[in-house]
């Protein structure tokens, strides 16, 4: 079917080779450049500002590589650089790199210089129109996995506490409280238990001997008074002894009805007592959801620095997680792992092999200042970053970093970085230690918030911080101290900027101390600083007044939402007393009054004399 | 002038080789490209059969045209058959051995989308092949005629003799 001898062109050959041979001698040509352009802009886009080369060179086949003047914006001023590198050297294998595979044998950063002047602003050209879709690296790494601690943090604490100071206080968020104040959960409760209780008596009282019935057993026995007890017929006799019974039965049972209603009465009332202390609970509750103080805890919500050690600890958590999860293990057999990687939408698939190397791998960076003399005023860079590479968890090698800096054109006097990447067991465990020391801080935010700013006008700081992250576990402390202090401090609650003047006057220190610990996506954060111990003392003490002002204000306020319970409670136990125990009680004398008359009827009547004695007396009672 | 001589001579190209299985080489150079992306070497390799290889070049073009929308719409399919070539624990050892070699992973072939469209384009030449060679020769006589109704073709005709 395929004509194989008018298949191939032949004189194809030569316009195809002269093709290639074009095409590769413009390659040759523009290759560094293109590449340079493609570094830049990747760079630059990964970073979030301009990172500039100023040219490259590579010698592919002897697998040399030279970047001179490397420019890195400072993002926060574009018209300068955050470092300037005069040159990078880099040494890599042809042999890998020809498998797509670049091995870095050596690199020598050389000559940094930090905080040069640009020419031109660093800004990247589509971030001025769009600058949400270009945040910069720093930006990039704010996980929020912390998202809890932060919460903790309020931006305006002291959120009503103007407002009730200058008397503008008006608890409008009250009304849609009042279906969680406990207090009148437990009024509604005893009102519903004391009408049951009242229909009860209500019922009771109905049963009671009426008028008409007790008008007529006194004239009957008035006219047996008057007539003569021994000329009475054994039939009348009968009555008579009758009679004298049901009064003695119906004035027992009513006065067992007395004073079990009597009882309920009496607490039923002492339960009313019972709402203060409630009254106390949703008086704490009310504040807190209106967001007021609380002088007795001291939380996150006042600490100075919360955000900023917040925002370390998840960038923290984002370089950990990113190194540990580069790569989804898809498969594994012995010597051999597929993993899945995803960039920018792409998915690839990587075939590691326990004996040749990964994709990226560089043995050794070293950092070195390139001049000669080391003179204090010099800017000092030295540090190494040995066995990096991309898929730790297959090849298990420990990645070190070690960095010394001194850079005096910025009052840095020293900076020193550890950060050891490693993998104990199978388990990977992340361990780092900083410290700077003696930088200058101007104009920096300790905290700001709706209700006050405090900044450090000027300062000399000092940092210091280590961790490890073993696993799931998480465990890092922090200090950052400050001396020669002058804090700037704004207020627009002029009681509470008092505060911060009188504390902020004579300090010219500030030391916090941070400790988070436990799981790494639940971790337990305690920031703890002097200053900030005698800011919340100051507000408690100043505004404890306020406070109790504040209980007497959403005391009457809750009271007075209660007021028609109450009201309608005090009538209804009045009601009770008035009428249906008044009724009972009534009965009750009058049924012993004819009761005087009719003891003598009744059988054994000395014996009855003494039961009558040992039964209720309600009138005792109440 | 110039233009139109240029003109000739593209349309002579186009004209040229346009026997039925220079039209089906061109049909499977066109599906191979179709399926491939630029930045795969084994596109280039495939565009330089072009040079090697006689075939008719508007059946390429018009083929590549074709693949190339079938590449774009069924995207997510060939992603999922390269996915399960790639995870396939049989050729696990092949692949490997293809990620350790030189050059080859220049090919891109460890991305899920190239290795499935790589892979169904190299199984479907065949197929492809018999088959524009059958409607080769049955729309051939009538794509022929139509062409040669074409003012284009009366133009070509016409500025023959001085495309020289």
């Amino acid at each position: 079917m395929l004509d194989k001898k008018n298949l191939f062109r032949v004189s194809g050959v030569l316009p195809l080779l002269g093709t290639v041979a074009v095409g590769l001698y413009c390659v040759g040509a523009t290759y560094e450049n293109s590449f340079k352009n493609w570094l830049e802009e990747r760079s630059s886009l990964v970073y979030g500002a301009k990172v500039e080369i100023e040219n490259l060179s590579v010698q592919l086949f002897q697998g040399n590589a030279v970047l001179n003047r490397i420019q890195i914006t400072n993002p926060r001023f574009p018209l300068k650089n955050i470092f300037e590198i005069d040159k990078i050297k880099l040494q890599f294998s042809f042999k890998e790199l020809i498998k797509r595979k670049l091995v870095i044998s050596s690199m020598d950063i050389q000559g940094i210089r930090a905080g040069t002047q640009r020419v031109s602003s660093g800004v990247l050209e589509d971030s001025i129109n769009n600058a949400e879709s270009h945040p910069i690296l720093w930006e990039k790494t704010d996980s929020g996995v912390y998202g809890d601690l932060r919460a903790q943090i309020k931006q305006g604490p002291l959120k009503y506490l103007s407002q009730i100071t200058t008397g503008a206080y008006t608890p409008t968020k009250l009304p849609n409280l009042k279906k969680t104040l406990s207090s009148l959960k437990y009024l509604q409760e005893v009102n519903q238990a004391f009408e049951v209780s009242a229909r009860e008596w209500n019922h009771q009282a109905n049963l009671l001997p009426n008028p008409s019935q007790l008008d007529q057993w006194h004239t009957q026995i008035t006219s047996w008074e008057n007539s003569n007890r021994n000329l009475a017929s054994a039939e009348e006799s009968e009555n008579r002894r009758k009679l004298a019974l049901l009064l003695r039965e119906r004035f027992n049972s009513i006065g067992q009805q007395l004073q079990t209603a009597s009882k309920s009465l009496t607490r039923f009332k002492s339960q009313m007592d019972g709402i203060n202390p409630l009254l106390a609970q949703d008086i704490e509750a009310v504040k807190k959801e209106l967001s007021l103080p609380s002088s007795a805890e001291q939380d996150l919500s006042f600490s100075l620095f919360g955000l900023q050690v917040i925002s370390l600890l998840e960038k923290m958590s984002f370089w950990s997680h990113s190194y540990r999860n580069y790569g989804q293990i898809v498969t594994s057999r012995p010597g051999l792992q597929l993993v899945r990687t995803t960039s920018n939408g792409t998915t690839k698939y990587h075939f590691l092999n326990s004996i040749s190397h990964p994709s990226l791998s560089i043995k050794k960076i070293t950092l070195a200042d390139g001049s000669e003399s080391h003179s204090d005023k010099k800017n000092l860079f030295k540090g190494e970053i040995t066995d990096f590479n991309l898929f730790p968890h297959f090849y298990k090698t420990a990645c070190n970093l070690n960095l010394e800096a001194k850079i005096p054109e910025a009052e840095i006097d020293g900076i020193k970085v550890n950060v050891r990447l490693a993998n104990e067991s199978g388990i990977p465990k992340e361990e780092f230690s900083l410290v700077i020391d003696s930088f200058p801080l101007d104009e920096a935010t300790i905290r700001s918030t709706s209700d006050f700013d405090i900044k450090i006008a000027h300062a000399t700081g000092r940092i210091q911080a280590k961790g490890t992250l073993h696993g799931d576990g998480m465990n890092a402390t922090g200090r950052f101290e400050t001396i020669g202090t002058k804090f700037s401090i704004k207020s627009q609650f002029q009681p509470f900027e008092e505060i911060l003047d009188t504390l902020t006057k004579y300090r010219t220190t500030l030391l916090v101390d941070a400790k988070a610990q436990g799981d790494i996506d639940t971790v337990s954060l305690s920031i703890e600083s002097e200053f900030g111990k005698q800011l919340a003392k100051g507000i408690s003490e100043t505004f404890n007044k306020q406070l109790a002002q504040i209980d007497d204000t959403l005391k009457t306020h809750i009271l007075d939402s209660l007021f028609p319970l109450r009201q309608s409670f005090n009538e209804k136990v009045q009601d009770a007393e008035n009428i249906s125990l008044a009724q009972m009680r009534n009965t009750l004398n009058e049924l012993e009054l004819m009761m005087s008359y009719t003891r003598k009827y009744e059988p054994n009547s000395g014996k009855n004399k003494d039961r009558l004695s040992q039964g209720p007396n309600p009138n005792k009672t109440l | 002038m110039i233009l139109t001589r240029l003109l000739y001579r593209i349309l002579a190209v186009f004209e040229s080789h346009a026997t039925h299985q220079n039209i089906s080489l061109g049909v499977c150079l066109g599906l191979l490209l179709g399926l491939s992306s630029p930045s795969t070497l084994h596109f280039w390799i495939f565009l330089s059969l072009i040079f090697l290889i006689r075939l008719n070049l508007a059946a390429a073009l018009f083929s590549y045209a074709v693949f190339s929308l079938i590449n774009y719409l069924g995207n997510s399919a060939f992603v999922d058959f390269g996915t399960s070539l790639l995870t396939r624990q049989r050729l696990l050892g092949l692949w490997g051995s293809l990620y350790e070699m030189p050059i080859i992973p220049f090919t891109n072939f460890y991305s899920p989308d190239v290795l499935g469209k790589l892979c169904i384009a190299l199984i479907s030449v065949g197929p492809i092949y018999i088959i524009s060679m059958k409607a080769a020769k049955i729309l051939e006589p009538i794509l022929y005629h139509w062409w040669r109704t074409t003012k284009l073709y009366t133009l070509y005709r016409s500025y023959k003799p001085y495309a020289r």
